[in-house]
């Protein structure tokens, strides 16, 4: 097993005049790594992480952070992002293509940005498989913005927002031979101002759940709560529920759209709750291929 | 098939309503659609409380169940469906209620049942007879509208 760990705290790179912690580590056959930064203000840390086989990646910032993890193969990656006093700008990507695809985002600061893609080619249903697709991400403080893209079967995201100006969208696309042996899940759950949830599933057995709760009234957006959600393929499920504090300003918007392409297998379940000034559209199509 | 399904996040999610002390209608229409299975068709539940409450519904399908629950004021229901199997129910609670209710193609099974409580109640429907099988309307209040066109 090849180990590699990097403390490079407070190290003072600086090759490209702009970053003071930069790592690249390219792995092959049985992996893990360690990246542990620390950088002052006015620099960023840079983390970069290739791994081919049985992977695991464990990746810590403090600072201004970005970072870059790519995985082929059996995949495991935990990227956590501490901002100067919630202050700084936070960036990670995630790329994961082959089994046991599990990574766990967290972000701390002013400007979290969050990327994950996962393809699991299927193989969840091979022997010894123990997951298909999972995403956790989890992000505080302002200007969150998370996006998850799984393809293939039993696909799970969760996306976590405590803050004001939460985005998150999230993409499950189940296709092929290995199309909707698994539930497909989708959670999104945002507490702060100005949210904006975009869900959309592809598949069978979909399940989609958003919670919205916001306590101020933002008057540079046209509604506080934001709920999108597509559904296409059978057996349907998705749960919208929407909170807002003021009765009188703020608003709630839900789209909600579910077609079951097969019809006979199952159909569509969908429902909208909605506290404050409400606007709910939903359209359910049953039996069209 | 190993198809499991799975409503953990529904369970915790209605916990944490009843410990918020929001509405019981909230937690209650929650629990409704708690079903073990997704039935074929289409099953549809909205529950809106406050002000300017619009639901705006299109559903085409051979069976399908549709919930709509409005508490406050200026409410505005706008159903549109294309079927059979039909049951909706919509009910109003609160100034200025308006229920649009079209239905472009429905042979057999129709069922649809309004209520509404408040001010300035109003109904329209449009399609489907015979004789708009099934329709219930219940409104309670001052100032009341009801049109209804059930062609053929």
């Amino acid at each position: 097993m090849k180990k590699v760990i990097l403390c490079t705290a407070a190290m003072l790179f600086a090759t490209m005049g702009f970053s003071q912690n930069e790592s690249l580590i390219d792995q092959g056959k049985t992996n893990t790594a360690d990246v542990h930064q620390t950088s002052t203000i006015d620099l960023y840390n840079f983390s970069d992480v290739y791994q081919r086989g049985e992977n695991e990646a464990d990746i810590d910032q403090i600072g201004e952070n970005r970072s870059i993890v790519e995985q082929n193969g059996d995949n495991f990656a935990k990227v956590y992002q501490d901002g100067f006093s919630n202050t700084e700008f936070q960036q990670s990507e995630v790329y994961q293509q082959g089994k046991n695809n599990v990574a766990n985002v967290e972000q701390i600061g002013d400007g979290n940005e969050s990327y994950i893609d996962q393809d699991n080619h299927g193989d969840a249903h091979t022997p010894g498989a123990k997951i298909g697709n999972m995403a956790l991400v989890t992000q505080y403080d302002y200007n969150n913005d998370s996006e998850i893209d799984q393809d293939n079967d039993a696909n799970y995201a969760e996306t976590n927002q405590w803050g004001n100006w939460n985005d998150s969208f999230t993409e499950q696309v189940s296709e092929g031979p290995a199309d909707g042996q698994y539930l497909q899940e989708s959670y999104v759950n945002q507490y702060g101002e100005a949210n904006l949830s975009d869900v959309y599933q592809e598949g069978r057995n979909n399940l989609s759940t958003v919670w919205q709760e916001s306590d101020t009234w933002m008057p540079d957006y046209s509604y506080t709560n934001e709920a999108f959600v597509g559904q296409f393929g059978e057996l349907n499920t998705s749960f919208i529920t929407q909170d807002d504090c003021e009765l009188v300003k703020a608003d709630n918007y839900s789209d909600v759209s579910q077609t079951n392409k097969i019809g006979s297998l199952g159909g569509n379940l969908s429902t909208v709750m909605q506290k404050g000034a409400n606007s709910a559209n939903v359209t359910q199509i049953n039996g069209i291929n | 098939m190993a198809v499991s399904w799975g409503y953990g996040q529904s369970i915790d999610i209605v916990n944490m309503q009843k410990d918020a002390g929001l509405l019981d209608s909230f937690y209650q229409v929650n629990q409704e659609s708690y079903i073990s299975n997704v039935e074929s068709g289409n099953t549809l539940f909205i529950n809106q409380v406050g002000l300017n409450n619009e639901a705006f519904v299109n559903i085409v399908s051979s069976q399908f169940y549709v919930d709509v629950s409005q508490f406050g004021q200026n409410n505005l229901a706008d159903l549109s469906y294309t079927g059979n199997n039909i049951q909706a129910m919509v009910k109003q609670n609160g100034e200025n209620n308006l229920v649009s209710d079209y239905v472009l193609f429905a042979e057999e099974g129709l069922n649809t049942e309004i209520t509404q409580n408040g001010t300035n109640l109003s109904v329209f429907k449009f399609g489907s007879n015979s004789i708009t099988k099934g329709l219930k309307i219940n409104m309670t209040g001052s100032d009341k509208t009801v049109v209804l066109n059930s062609f053929n």
